[in-house]
């Protein structure tokens, strides 16, 4: 139980940060270097994907994962769905990552706290949730 | 006796995330979109030049593709002529992304408008921008602003900012992040008449 009560409030936490980088414009402390720059990856052609802000796909994949988790309280078969999810969430962090480095030769701080959230969460449902 | 189900705390919790998601794609629905502006510190006071204000003047160094020039402009707004003032930084991205917007502008009202750049020193250095005019291709009067002094004059809370002002000191049109060619050629096609 405690398990799930952590990975739900690891989404949360995601989803929050998700949430902030979709609506708010980058701040000061998040441009340190021309290669540190969150407003170089979010003001890239990568920042959206179909018209659609990239934050606010993790923001989904973070609300579906929380949900799921802290329904998997009493549902054990919510488990199977949890880690399909984190592989799809592995996925898009690996791509995300690729972007970045390759494509933009840009790292976004917020972005790659968003992406270690995400990794942790897969951690913890892997190694604490059967 | 049938045990009465119970709602664990668990199905309350799972409401959360969900109810944020929706509460958040609703306000995006409904709210402008964003800007595309970087936000940078100055010290406004509040206070931003707004359209009908009168632009201040103010006196700066000029800049170009080789650096820092030892030469000073003096913007006077009462200049008796349409005047296109944008305010950027060398670093910002938006800033890069206006750049070819910028000198299309230029190449079709260069002749009828007086166009100047003041390039902000926050978080940057002449060297910096004097690349950002050469790689960019500025061809206009470029000013330096290095402790932002004029960026606070007029108000900007961030890069990039244009000024549209009138023959008469009068702001005539402001707008605050990238806008289309066509946006900024109808407010100058107004200014014009």
């Amino acid at each position: 139980m405690l398990a799930q009560i952590f990975v739900g409030l690891l989404g949360l936490a995601g989803l929050a940060l998700s949430l902030y980088l979709t609506l708010v414009p980058t701040p000061e402390f998040c441009d340190i270097t021309s290669f540190i720059s969150c407003d170089r990856v979010l003001s890239s052609p990568y920042a959206k994907i179909a018209g659609i802000p990239t934050s606010l796909y993790g923001a989904v994949w973070f609300a579906a994962m929380s949900t799921a988790a802290f329904l998997a309280v009493d549902r054990r078969k919510i488990t199977v769905f949890m880690k399909g999810w984190t592989v799809v969430g592995l996925l898009g962090v690996a791509v995300l990552v690729y972007v970045e480095l390759v494509l933009i030769n840009a790292v976004c701080i917020l972005c790659t706290a968003a992406h270690l959230l995400a990794v942790l969460t897969a951690v913890a449902i892997f190694l604490f949730m059967k | 006796m049938p045990k009465k189900k119970t709602t664990s705390y668990g199905t309350y919790l799972a409401f959360i995330p969900a109810a944020l998601l929706v509460a958040f794609i609703i306000y995006l629905v409904v709210t402008p979109p964003s800007q595309n502006l970087t936000t940078i510190t100055t010290n406004t006071g509040g206070q931003t030049l707004t359209r009908g204000g009168i632009a201040p003047s103010f006196t700066l160094n000029k800049i170009d593709g080789n650096g820092l020039r030892n030469e000073k402009y003096e913007f006077n707004p009462v200049s008796g002529q349409v005047v296109f003032l944008d305010f950027i930084h060398e670093w910002c991205v938006h800033c890069r992304n206006m750049a070819p917007v910028i000198e299309n502008l230029h190449r079709n009202y260069g002749g009828k408008v007086t166009f100047i750049t003041v390039a902000g020193g926050y978080n940057t250095d002449p060297q910096k921008t004097a690349q950002f005019i050469s790689r960019y291709g500025l061809s206009w009067t470029t000013l330096y602003d290095p402790q932002l002094e004029v960026f606070n004059r007029y108000g900007v809370r961030g890069t990039p900012t244009y000024f549209i002002v009138g023959p008469d000191g009068q702001v005539l049109a402001k707008f605050e992040g990238e806008q289309s060619y066509e946006r900024l050629a109808q407010e100058l096609d107004q200014a014009l008449k």
